[in-house]
């Protein structure tokens, strides 16, 4: 039963928890946070299964597993499909959203005001991530997609920082611009296609192709929809890559695009900056090596280039921007923007090596990111400001803090032994094949990213010992229980990357076979 | 002979229309107006609608026109507004006419044509039965009661004076401040 | 007498109705002072459930096949729309009943003005017959013209009323005027006579002029009935002038009733049944006409975005918000297909939802404060959580997210729209969604993104039966959202005036 319906489960099990907090009476709230840890506990259990026997069930295959097809709405040649599956690509992300989501319920346990709304949106936040992953229909990647949106814009703007209000509006607006985009590129494809599905599959032993293969085959041409399939003299193809990349872009961030991150980062509450960071930001690569690329192979074979560009921009530019940060948080948000550009490179790339590199890294962002935004918020909530040069020599006073945050730091700028170095050099060595010249130019971006965390380090844990703060706790349990995973993680697909690349092998060579050669 | 009495109709019919903008005061207008209804009564008559025509007169003649005389003369003349309202008078007469010759000029338009018509008699029954009759006009007939009916209710509604309760926004407030509901935070 | 007989019981709903609103003016004069909101409202209930009972009845029937009395049309299509209002009516009498902002007396007249109008509602979507087309739209505009001035004594219901009477005044005029040439040439006020007369016109290619000005004319008056620009200029101060419930009835029932007389206008006079194949002269007038709805649709919708983003008041705000809204439906009525008529059914049945429901939590929150200011709602979110968050899943489906039916109602008007090559326009609706949601969210931040010390009104919990209607309405947005197939289906059926 469960293993039928393993990702019904796990995308859904967040939406009872999110109802039975609802139901809950305000003032209990010790019932208030057991069921939230309950709602995201289980769906983390289901994950972990769903990881380890990933090779059992799937024998290193490529195919899409534990799938599940039903319909959802049929009215006449409108068809729309409850169609979830996962693969090699989407199950790392499936599990670091629940790994992610159950940290993010004792991240925020400081949490009062309002606390049964906080987690109920937490909760629905998590179906939303969970369900644009599994999605293979796009009719409802897309509404997981916008439900996503909701939660996010209440969690930034009741829980968030001084000026909430605008960071939250302005993440709304810009990803709701984004969206709307992809709306449009989503009725053409299935006014040209008349399929929802992304993946193809069989129904009454007949193969349905989906829109994945359609493109392949050179079906989706617009042809009858525009005449010649060519609208104000760009061809339809293009049209679609670009709104698709917009959308997608926006949410990664991609230089020019990136500016809401920095106001969303700084103003939400430590958990949500953690899930923004860690997750949110995935699905914008996610939704690219899902659908944006190649849903059109020939438009993405065309301005691929400008895209390796746009992610050496991402690089250099995130990095450069976050050396002259002061503000801790700010520093950390950027070093999301440069670190984002490396999968942007490596999709571009489109050799072996770089995009499964990209893929990776998207996953080792994931849990160093996550990481950096907790040792953030365990200075913030106990110096009440993020002010780098307003700290120094906070190692004597707080060792173990220190020591995590070395950890972090060094997995995010790439030290070999850790997660992060893994998929930083694979996406290096694959573009370089392609790229040669962007490649050297975006390992200015390693040195930077290397010197502005030094740095920040430096300002904040050596030198004399602000006074002020001689009297500060070190770090609590509870905060290492939080971060232990992520450093965890850190460590081991830093020594071991073998565990997760024999996951993403298969998909990242399936995904390459989307492309004419 | 018709033609002579149909553009002795016509022209009272335009030079009161004309007059009811053009004229200084409201009261000339009216009377001017006057002319206007009994030509238009006069060219339903030659067309043969002697109900019509009848129907004409003691409606707008003898109700509408009194009525707007008798609102004419409860209301102070004001001369400035008046002027005011010429301009969008002859503007509005200016729209109109473009849009007739735009219809009659800008093609040749096909107006619906009643082959082998009947010399004219009397309408008056026929226009009774037919409002009667189901497959006539029974229903918009029966409808036009119902508007009737709300417009007189409505009048007197509108016009119905009240026991003094106002309604509006503040006194709203006010009640709901009597009745204890609405309570100002203190120091807000 | 038989033939009567059965006639006579295709309309029995009509009848229904005008039985109840009589009723509910004579029930006035025998029921205790005090409680005659509650005693009329709850018979004026009765009646709209009797009515409804007797739609019901109709649905899925076959029609008749000639127009009953020689002018009444009883179809799936009508029949939806007169559910419609009855929907709707039954909602306005409830928040009638709830509301504190109505004047004490003259409850009997006002619920039978409110039922005449739906009666004038009735007409307007059930007939092909111009004469009974414009007495339905006569009725309903005189009932709305009182009603819109119904709280006698406070001056802005009374400007309301003026400005409403004024502009509609003119209105019906001009449309009279359109179909004074509609008869002139074509001979006959029936629109199913009419429409082969036109062809025959357009077959003889004698030019469009003409036809184009009648059209224009007769547009003009429906533009005006839906609020479309550039016909919307009274929306704004009427919808803020008029009592709450008031301004429900016209944003929902009035509208929707303008939108079924002008699809049945369309489809009868302009659009040619492309099966038998109409002259060529009459598919390009069909497109133009089409092309010119759109460019009506993309002002309205812009205009009344733009416009609603400065507002400070709530209703007003909606008033512009429907005006947009309004822009969005006639989307779907410039494919001039049975698609795009099918999505404008689909879409006023959202809109439905959505509106009722934040009307709803406009008027209680004008009960509670006394007031319609954006601003006053500061952190009312956590004063009245409730109503608060259904009043989330109403701005969200307004805007057009999913997981409301605001989204896939939007979804098939833009498919309509797209298919049919308005690519533009589907690209203008998009961008005017996303501005949207600019104005919109401001309720939602005022409620709940200020602290709750911010809030300057203390709650009054809404009463049980508010609460319960309100969370009617949000299930139903949400769960149209989720579950729309029968819907879909259902409104595909109803949509019969094109196959």
């Amino acid at each position: 039963m469960i293993a039928n319906h393993l990702l019904t489960w796990i995308t859904f099990i967040p939406l009872l928890g999110m109802l039975a907090i609802l139901l809950a009476p305000a003032t209990q709230k010790a019932l208030i946070r057991g069921l939230a840890v309950v709602a995201t506990a289980i769906p983390l259990g289901l994950s972990l299964y769903l990881w380890l026997t990933w090779g059992a069930v799937n024998g290193g295959s490529a195919q899409l597993q534990y799938v599940e097809r039903v319909p959802w709405i049929q009215a006449g040649n409108f068809l729309v499909q409850y169609f979830v599956g996962v693969d090699g690509l989407s199950m790392p992300l499936v599990a670091l959203t629940c790994l992610l989501m159950f940290i993010g319920v004792f991240a925020s346990w400081n949490i009062e005001r309002g606390m049964k709304g906080y987690f109920a949106l937490l909760l629905l936040l998590e179906v939303g991530i969970n369900g644009t992953f599994v999605s293979l229909d796009i009719f409802l990647f897309y509404v997981f997609w916008e439900v996503m949106l909701l939660p996010m814009y209440f969690l930034i703007g009741i829980w968030g920082g001084p000026r909430k209000e605008y960071a939250a509006i302005k993440f709304f607006l810009y990803t709701l611009a984004g969206s709307v985009l992809m709306l449009v590129a989503i009725v053409a494809l299935y006014l040209i296609t008349g399929t929802f599905a992304i993946a193809s599959y069989t129904e009454g032993g007949q193969n349905m192709p989906g829109l994945l293969e359609l493109a392949r085959t050179k079906q989706i041409t617009g042809a009858n929809l525009v005449a010649g399939g060519v609208l104000m003299g760009v061809s339809f193809q293009d049209w679609m890559f670009w709104f698709f990349f917009i959308a997608f872009a926006i949410k990664v961030p991609i230089f020019p695009f990136h500016t809401w991150l920095p106001d969303a980062h700084v103003e939400a509450p430590t958990p949500i900056s953690v899930i923004l960071a860690g997750i949110l930001l995935k699905l914008g690569g996610y939704g690219m090596f899902r659908i944006g690329f190649p849903i059109a192979p020939e438009s993405f074979e065309k301005f691929r280039t400008l895209l390796a560009v746009l992610g050496t921009i991402n690089i250099v530019y995130g990095a450069y921007v976050a050396m002259g940060q002061t503000d801790f948080k700010k520093l950390v948000a950027y070093s999301s923007v440069s670190h984002m550009g490396y999968v942007l490179l490596g999709a571009a790339a489109m050799t072996d090596w770089g995009v499964k590199g990209a893929v990776l890294q998207m996953f080792n962002h994931g849990t160093s990111s996550a990481m950096l935004f907790l040792i953030v918020g365990v200075i913030y909530d106990r110096a009440h400001h993020r002010e780098l040069n307003g700290f120094g020599g906070l190692v004597t006073q707080m060792p173990y803090y220190g020591g995590l945050t070395t950890l972090g730091f060094f997995a995010a700028l790439g030290l070999p032994g850790l997660a992060g170095f893994i998929s930083e050099a694979l996406t290096l060595l694959g573009s370089f094949k392609t790229y040669p010249t962007l490649t050297v130019i975006s390992c200015l971006g390693v040195v930077m990213t290397a010197a502005f965390l030094l740095f920040a380090f430096q300002r904040v844990f050596q030198g004399p010992l602000n006074p002020k703060y001689a009297k500060l706790p070190d770090i609590s349990g509870r905060e290492v229980f939080c971060q232990a995973p992520f450093a965890f993680l850190c460590v081991l697909f830093g020594v071991l990357p073998t565990l997760i690349l024999d996951i993403l092998n298969p998909a990242v060579k399936q995904f390459l076979l989307l492309f004419p050669a | 002979m018709e033609l002579l009495f149909f553009l002795l109709f016509a022209g009272l019919a335009i030079a009161g229309a004309v007059a009811t903008v053009w004229m200084r005061y409201v009261v000339h207008s009216a009377f001017a107006l006057m002319g206007t209804f009994l030509g238009v009564a006069g060219l339903y008559v030659l067309l043969g609608a002697d109900f019509l025509a009848i129907t004409q007169i003691l409606i707008y003649v003898g109700g509408i026109l009194v009525l707007i005389l008798f609102g004419i003369m409860l209301t102070p003349p004001d001369r400035t507004e008046r002027n005011a309202k010429r301009v969008i008078g002859f503007s509005a007469s200016l729209v109109a006419i473009a849009l007739f010759l735009a219809v009659q000029i800008g093609s040749v338009v096909r107006w619906a044509e009643k082959s082998n018509l009947e010399a004219p008699k009397a309408t008056a029954a026929p226009i009774g039965r037919e409002l009667l009759r189901p497959d006539g006009y029974l229903i918009p007939f029966e409808l036009v009661s119902v508007v009737l009916l709300v417009a007189l209710i409505g009048s007197v509604f509108i016009a119905r004076r009240r026991k003094a309760v106002r309604v509006d926004d503040s006194s709203t407030a006010a009640i709901l401040a009597e009745r204890g509901t609405l309570q100002q935070k203190a120091g807000a | 007498m038989n033939l009567l007989r059965e006639e006579l019981s295709w309309i029995t709903p009509e009848l229904c109705l005008t039985l109840f609103a009589c009723v509910a003016l004579l029930v006035d004069l025998f029921v205790q002072k005090g409680r005659e909101s509650v005693m009329v409202g709850f018979f004026s209930l009765m009646g709209l459930l009797a009515t409804a009972f007797f739609l019901y009845r109709q649905y899925g029937v076959t029609p008749p096949a000639q127009p009953v009395f020689g002018c009444m049309v009883v179809d799936p299509f009508s029949t939806l729309f007169k559910l419609f209002a009855v929907g709707a009516l039954a909602f306005v009498v409830l928040f009638t009943m709830l509301s504190r902002q109505t004047r004490p007396d003259g409850y009997g007249e006002f619920y039978f003005i409110l039922l005449c109008a739906g009666l004038g509602a009735f007409f307007l979507a059930s007939t092909y017959n111009l004469l009974l087309m414009y007495l339905g739209l006569e009725l309903l505009s005189i009932a709305s013209y009182i009603l819109a001035g119904y709280a006698k004594g406070n001056r802005r219901s009374g400007e309301a009323a003026m400005k409403y009477v004024i502009f509609g005044a003119v209105a019906s005029g001009v449309m009279l005027y359109g179909f004074t040439l509609l008869y002139g040439m074509t001979g006959s006020i029936d629109l199913t006579v009419i429409g082969p007369k036109l062809r025959d016109q357009f077959a003889l290619d004698h030019g469009t002029i003409p036809i184009s000005v009648a059209t224009g004319l007769c547009l003009a008056g429906f533009a005006y009935k839906i609020s479309a620009a550039p016909f919307h200029f009274w929306t704004p101060d009427v919808y803020e002038g008029a009592p709450t419930p008031v301004t429900t009835f016209l944003a929902v029932a009035s509208k929707g009733a303008g939108f079924a007389a002008l699809l049945r206008f369309l489809q009868a006079g302009f659009i040619p049944d492309r099966t038998l194949g109409g002259p060529e002269a009459m598919m390009g007038y069909s497109d133009k006409l089409g092309t010119l709805v759109a460019v009506l649709a993309a002002l309205t919708m812009t205009l009344g975005n733009l416009a609603a983003l400065g507002q400070t008041n709530l209703k007003r705000m909606l008033a512009y918000s429907s005006i947009a809204h309004a822009g969005y439906v006639l989307m779907g009525v410039a494919t001039m297909n049975r698609e795009g008529f099918s999505s404008v059914l689909f879409y006023l049945v959202v809109y439905y939802f959505m509106n009722l429901g934040a009307f709803g939590v406009v008027m209680y929150y004008a009960n509670t404060t006394g007031d319609e200011q954006i601003d006053d709602l500061k952190g009312l979110g956590w004063r009245s959580p409730l109503v608060a968050i259904t009043m989330v899943a109403f701005l969200v489906a307004l805007v057009g997210l999913p997981p409301t039916a605001g989204f896939i109602g939007k979804w098939f008007l833009f498919t309509a729209a797209v298919k049919k090559g308005f690519l533009w326009l589907a690209v203008v609706a998009g961008i005017n969604s996303a501005i949207s949601l600019f104005y919109y969210f401001r309720v939602a931040r005022a409620m709940w993104l200020r602290p709750e010390e911010e809030a300057k009104y203390a709650t009054v919990h809404a009463s049980p039966a508010f609460a319960a209607l309100l969370l009617v309405l949000a299930v139903g947005t949400v769960w149209f959202g989720v579950g729309f197939d029968s819907l879909l289906r259902y409104c595909d059926y109803s949509q019969n005036l094109l196959r």
